[in-house]
């Protein structure tokens, strides 16, 4: 009778420790602390902030800490008297989630709102961020205009800065970058390829590789297939306009089961059953799939600029050097459009020090901290100087890769999703996406795909 | 002088009573609330929405939740029985087989289970992959090309691809505890089954088995309950839970729901499934091999 008792009981304590492990995940992420103290003369001494601490917590992802350690010494040493403190972590949204559930929030925050930890998302879902609209409307840190005019067009009235969709602005724009097709420009220089323009001519170059070398035309990041958003959203902008783009992301009823949608949908699946997609690439991952790009096995992947440093040490082809080309268009003419996205700055509402954290925002804007960022990480800020300011920092690939834009016929494309309400339980992003790769396996039609994802936007507005 | 020992194991149990109350039974009762509010881990605390049956019944028709739970059923049906059943196999092997190097196999064998599960998953993600991957490559060796797959992003492979690795992790742990069993049969029982003629398959299946049902019964409720956790872990490494939820398993759906989405109190609610279920079938097994062992202890 004992043991009946125990086992359930045992099973019970094994399920709560994986129950707590989401809770309180804290005690185990690593974090760095950098805790710059200045000792008390300083802040004696005087400044409109001195004596004040300002507390940042910063995700560490592919872009490392040099540039944050470097932002903070520069922050303190233009402001007498101020001490950051800067948690710095990989898993931030783990050190900091319990901190705010306990009511000690940083006062700002470097995560996006597409990261896997959702704290972002949670932030909007609890409207628990500051409004920061103000800072935009005011003086940018040079003092010469509107901070707001400084950002590149689009960005600001995105959901992705004003997720209420009310005209106010409770997230910034870090980086931004084009995403598209990355392709090795020594390949196509050497044997005399351009870079296709319409769907024709892109399914043409596939069979003229296939013959030459045996290489697949295309690949993208297998068992990741949001990476796809990249060639979708383009597509079907160029093909049924911008604001079926948008009807999509409003989630409205008809917006991704229409003919015309449905084209370019088919066009994704003939990919792969016409054969141009390389072999194994929907059990790959992300890391794989782009290796097997660089060595030559395909001539394209979707990704953006940041894969030159995030495959620095990869293998690759003789000579490759890094190029983008914008999605291919159904007609010769058509508009070319290359996604654009950012991660962003936030603070919370709950920010000790949010007038100091808003300096310090506007303060990341400023030439320095946009020519500092372009030279040690090799990517730019959204804002519209950023191409000119770091041009001298950025690899001439990478360089290039920004140039997409002045392209004729080309236009940069924001997509952002209306935000779900509260209580809604779907991820309309998880449900365009994950079909794909049953798609390409021939599992599911495109018009299979498409009613699923009806199906979705149809909860998602009966949640509102 | 002789003080009354019991007052002294009272007080003696009250730190473990004090830990269990605050670290198991509290968060515990809490996870039970959450799962009746719209929480998003922000509001864990009482500020949350009290929705009371919402997310329960959401669960019930909710596709991605059942994909999960069919395929975790999948697996749980079939991943503890051949672990357990492999390692009894290698138990016998090493305590009853005649090989010189039986230490050198229990090392290797043991050897996959300290292993952080991370690493395990990205071990197979390699064996697994379609172009570089050793199965596939082996297959060609063999002239067995129509096999090839790109296991991980096919629905036909993902989930079992999980499932090979989950036994591959799990088998030398529970060899070991099969081992330290068979180690209690006393060794008179084997002579006389050999003096009876007996050859190994008989004596483990006429010997071996029957005498650790007990054994048995432990370690398949563990392994129950460990395929439940660990296949989590391995296919948010291996698969992503793609292709289009092929893969997925109840945890790693909990933790997409309560961290990705935002939707704590509903994930809390899937918790609570995933607990209920997990506790039912512990019990199932629990009395299925108690009455197998009064059968035995039955005099014929």
């Amino acid at each position: 009778m004992k043991r009946k008792v125990i086992a359930p009981l045992l099973i019970a304590a094994m399920m709560l420790g994986s129950l707590s492990a989401c809770g309180e995940a804290s005690g185990e992420a690593q974090a760095t602390v950098v805790d710059n103290e200045k000792t008390e003369e300083t802040a004696a001494e005087g400044g409109e902030w001195a004596g004040q601490e300002l507390n940042i917590a910063i995700f560490q992802g592919g872009y490392g800490d040099e540039y944050w350690n470097r932002m903070v010494e520069e922050f303190e040493s233009s402001h007498e008297g101020v001490t950051v403190n800067m948690t710095i972590s990989p898993t931030i949204a783990d050190i900091i989630r319990p901190q705010i559930v306990a009511g000690n929030a940083p006062d700002f925050i470097c995560l996006s709102d597409s990261s896997e930890d959702g704290l972002i998302l949670s932030l909007i879902k609890e409207e628990a961020l500051l409004d920061i609209t103000d800072v935009f409307e005011g003086q940018n840190y040079a003092g010469t205009g509107a901070l707001k005019d400084d950002i590149i067009d689009g960005f600001l009235e995105s959901t992705k800065c004003a997720p209420y969709q009310d005209g106010k602005i409770y997230l910034a724009p870090f980086n931004s970058g084009p995403q598209g097709l990355i392709y090795n420009k020594t390949y196509f220089d050497d044997n005399n390829l351009s870079v296709p323009a319409t769907w024709d001519d892109f399914f043409k170059l596939g069979d003229d590789v296939k013959g030459a070398d045996g290489r697949a035309l295309f690949t993208y990041q297998g068992i990741y297939p949001g990476y796809l958003e990249e060639m979708l959203w383009p597509a079907i902008a160029s093909h049924c306009g911008e604001d079926a783009v948008k009807a999509i992301t409003n989630y409205e009823e008809g917006s991704f089961n229409n003919p015309k949608v449905l084209e370019v949908l088919q066009k994704m699946q003939d990919i792969s059953t016409n054969g141009y997609l390389m072999e194994g690439t929907v059990g790959m991952n992300h890391t794989e799939s782009q290796s097997e790009m660089m060595i030559g096995h395909s001539v394209f992947i979707t990704n953006g600029t940041w894969m030159e440093n995030e495959m620095a040490d990869a293998p690759r082809e003789d000579g490759f050097e890094f190029a983008m080309a914008p999605i291919p268009t159904f007609a010769a003419g058509d508009t070319h459009y290359v996604m654009d996205s950012c991660e962003q700055f936030s603070i919370p509402a709950a920010a000790k020090n949010p007038e100091l954290a808003k300096e310090f925002l506007r303060f990341l804007y400023s030439d320095d901290s946009v020519k500092t960022f372009a030279e040690v990480s090799g990517s730019l800020y959204a804002t519209k100087t950023a191409k000119d300011v770091g041009k001298s920092s950025l690899s001439e690939a990478t360089y290039n890769m920004y140039g997409i834009y002045d392209e004729p016929n080309t236009a940069s494309l924001v997509v952002s999703f209306a935000t779900v309400p509260g209580s809604c339980k779907v991820n309309p992003k998880d449900e365009i996406f994950n079909p794909i790769t049953s798609v390409m396996n021939g599992e599911m039609t495109v018009e299979q795909w498409a009613e699923d994802v009806e199906a979705a936007f149809a909860e998602v507005r009966s949640s509102q | 002088m002789r003080k009354n020992p019991k007052s002294f194991i009272a007080i003696c149990t009250i730190p473990p009573i004090l830990l269990t109350i605050v670290f198991m039974l509290i968060p515990m009762a809490n996870a039970v609330y959450l799962s009746f509010t719209d929480s998003t881990a922000l509001s864990v605390g009482l500020n949350s929405r009290f929705v009371f049956l919402e997310n329960y019944k959401y669960m019930l028709r909710d596709d991605d939740f059942i994909l999960a739970l069919i395929n975790t059923l999948k697996l749980m049906l079939i991943v503890p029985a051949v672990t357990v059943f492999f390692s009894l196999i290698l138990a016998f092997i090493l305590t009853q087989g005649k090989l010189p190097e039986k230490k050198v196999y229990r090392t290797i064998f043991f050897f996959p289970s300290i292993l952080s599960l991370t690493v395990v998953g990205i071990v197979w993600s390699f064996v697994f992959n379609p172009t570089k991957g050793i199965l596939n490559h082996f297959l060609e060796l063999i002239s067995l090309e129509q096999w090839k797959h790109s296991w991980l992003g096919e629905s036909r492979t993902a989930l079992w691809c999980i499932g090979v690795a989950l036994i591959w992790q799990a088998v030398g742990y529970y060899m070991v505890m099969h081992v330290a069993a068979i180690d209690g049969i006393s060794n008179d029982v084997y002579e006389a089954a050999s003096i009876d003629g007996a050859n190994s398959t008989q004596k483990f299946f006429k010997i071996t088995i029957p005498l650790l049902r007990r054994s048995i019964g432990i370690t398949y409720v563990l392994s129950l309950s460990g395929t439940i956790n660990l296949s989590f872990t391995l296919s948010n490494v291996m698969t992503g839970g793609g292709p289009n939820g092929a893969s997925s398993v109840l945890l790693q759906y909990m933790y997409t729901q309560g961290m990705r989405n935002a939707n704590y109190g509903y994930a809390m609610s899937i918790a609570m499934f995933t607990l209920a279920l997990a506790i039912i079938l512990a019990l199932i097994s629990q009395k299925a091999t108690e009455e197998k062992e009064a059968d035995y202890g039955k005099a014929p």
